[in-house]
């Protein structure tokens, strides 16, 4: 693949935040007055959940593009912006059950944030691996739209459920009421920088996965030009 | 501070294991679009020279 200038300059500065991000969340950051250590697991946990949520609002507007254009452009950036969204799932439904158990007692708590959470890990798991099952690309691109459609408008949902529900999950830190937040300045810098990582990341990953997925729709279709040569050949 | 440990280090598999992926599946398309591209070359090579003495 080319390596655009572009693209270099997003690798590099993916690498500086993240650095940065790692140094303030693990050494900068005060630890929390009530958990401890254990609490640094939050810049990233929520680091990741954010720029994974704009990834599957992209997957909903590119799903929404593709099926008024029918251009399968828009079907490849879904995809490669659906596949860094439940990458970056995976690392929130990691992390959580790793931050829950010092602090809860538990690795998990069926509640609503969680259910959710898991649910939409799900759905996008099978937006990913669709493309495995199905041959007709159009067909499989109109599945995959209307599945991501489906995914995305469950975000908003996974968002809110813990101000909805009584749930075991904290309740919001950002714009969550007077009680929530935090405090410290340096914890403040240290969510913002590792935020600012893995939305640098995401636009990476996805830009990749977008070249990727358009070379191998190229070979699709030199796969069906190459079999007319063959028969025309013999 | 090993839950923390672990924490971290998860997120760094997941993302390796991300990024392995794409290489991967980048070296195999590079291969696969060479290939293709040659043996079409060949091929259309073939059948111009088949045209040519035809004539």
């Amino acid at each position: 693949m080319k390596n655009t200038l572009v693209d270099q300059i997003l690798l590099g500065l993916t690498f500086v935040v993240m650095t940065l991000a790692v140094i303030w969340g693990l050494g900068i950051a005060p630890p929390d007055a009530l958990q401890g250590d254990v609490q640094r697991i939050f810049y990233f946990h929520l680091g990741c959940i954010w720029p994974g949520f704009l990834a599957f609002f992209f997957v909903l507007f590119c799903s929404v593009r593709y099926l008024m254009t029918r251009d399968l452009i828009w079907d490849r950036r879904a995809l490669a912006s659906g596949e860094v969204g439940l990458g970056f799932s995976t690392m929130v439904l990691v992390t959580g059950p790793i931050w829950a158990k010092p602090t809860w007692g538990v690795w998990w708590a069926w509640d609503a944030r969680l259910t959710s959470m898991l649910v939409l890990w799900f759905i996008f798991l099978g937006y990913v691996i669709l493309r495995f099952y199905l041959d007709d690309a159009r067909v499989e691109a109109r599945l995959r739209a209307v599945l991501g459609i489906v995914g995305a408008t469950m975000v908003p949902f996974v968002y809110m459920s813990n101000r909805w529900f009584e749930t075991q999950h904290p309740k919001p830190v950002i714009a969550g009421g007077d009680d929530s937040g935090i405090k410290d300045p340096n914890m403040v810098i240290a969510l913002v920088l590792a935020l600012a990582a893995f939305t640098l990341l995401y636009i990476l990953l996805a830009r990749i996965g977008t070249y990727l997925f358009k070379t191998d729709y190229q070979i699709k279709d030199l796969k069906s030009r190459l079999h007319i040569l063959e028969d025309e050949s013999r | 501070m090993n839950y923390l440990i672990a924490a971290y280090l998860s997120v760094w598999v997941i993302l390796a294991w991300m990024i392995g992926t794409l290489m991967q599946r980048n070296s195999r398309l590079t291969k696969q679009l060479k290939e293709m591209e040659a043996r079409i070359a060949e091929l259309e090579q073939a059948s111009g020279t088949q045209e040519t003495s035809a004539k």
